[in-house]
């Protein structure tokens, strides 16, 4: 089982369908890849919240590993 | 600190739990995505007869009895996963062998596939030699595996049983499939897919570090990161003929 998650408690809502952010298995598209990441989303549009450890942590992790660097 | 299984290193890559769960229960870069891309390009005729040579848990040749309407047999040195390929695909043969003695009739199969499998059988010359035995004249070989990017350059790893741990270079695999009389119809290097498993890896646990340190020490995770980030691999794949001269 995978060991590590961005699945957090959260107080972020969804305001537009004015939803509490639910775990959610996502596939991200990056850098021409494609990648399976549990977020928090809205239930009922499928928002998602990009956490920071995510967008400045796992993605520079992962953009370094794909562009050879 | 070691990670809580039991003498971890003694199990093979290939049967952790940890790696099936990212390559969706296909143990290897590119998943049932990549063989039915290769498959599809190959369009082997409905009704022959095809050997997955290290099948694991039978996906393949699952999805080639109902997607491709082939006449699949699975053969794998571990009893493990013999089992679960028989459990998930019961009305598929599977044989408990070796790569390097394939207990099967001399041009017996129209096609042989072998997935991420190659450098792990020891030999690569007599699994080659084997598998252009068992072909018929003119049988297709579809091979996908990891290879060494910059020969002479094996990285130092721990000794976990896996494709890593054994990857020869790319003029290595191409010589022996001339040795052994085939002759190659097409080569495509498919690192990406490689990278791409990797970057899952660090998304289902946190790096790849945290990865290795499942089946290994910190010591010799780290160790096992900085060697394959200093001598990187690479992943193939590649379609050969056997050719009539050799049949």
């Amino acid at each position: 089982m995978s060991t590590f998650s961005f699945i957090e408690d959260t107080t972020w809502q969804c305001v537009g369908c004015n939803q509490p952010l639910q775990p959610t298995k996502v596939n991200v598209t990056y850098l021409n890849s494609l990648f399976t990441v549990e977020l928090m989303a809205c239930p009922h549009c499928g928002f998602i919240l990009v956490p920071e450890s995510l967008a400045v942590g796992k993605m520079l992790e992962v953009e370094q590993l794909l562009e050879d660097k | 600190m070691l990670c809580s299984c039991t003498h971890p290193l003694e199990k093979p890559l290939f049967e952790q739990d940890e790696l099936q769960l990212v390559t969706g229960g296909t143990l290897r870069p590119g998943g049932i995505a990549l063989t039915t891309e290769i498959l599809t390009y190959c369009a082997l005729a409905a009704g022959s007869s095809i050997l997955d040579v290290g099948c694991g848990p039978g996906r393949t040749a699952a999805l080639l009895a109902s997607v491709f309407a082939l006449q699949p047999t699975g053969l794998d040195p571990s009893a493990a996963m013999i089992d679960k390929a028989r459990r998930h695909a019961p009305a598929i043969p599977f044989i408990q062998a070796e790569a390097t003695a394939l207990p099967c009739g001399t041009a017996s199969f129209d096609a042989v596939i072998s997935e991420c499998v190659l450098s792990l059988t020891g030999d690569i010359d007599t699994s080659l030699q084997e598998m252009h035995r068992i072909l018929r004249p003119e049988g297709t070989l579809i091979l996908t595996d990891i290879y060494q990017k910059q020969p002479g350059d094996k990285p130092a790893l721990p000794p976990l049983q896996s494709c890593i741990t054994h990857a020869l270079p790319l003029d290595t695999i191409e010589q022996g499939l001339l040795q052994a009389g085939f002759t190659l119809h097409y080569l495509h290097d498919r690192s990406d897919l490689l990278k791409q498993l990797a970057g899952q890896i660090i998304f289902s646990y946190g790096s790849l570090e945290k990865f290795w340190q499942l089946f290994m020490g910190e010591e010799a995770a780290r160790q096992t990161c900085c060697a394959l980030a200093a001598a990187p691999l690479g992943y193939y794949v590649l379609i050969a003929k056997k050719g009539t001269r050799h049949g």
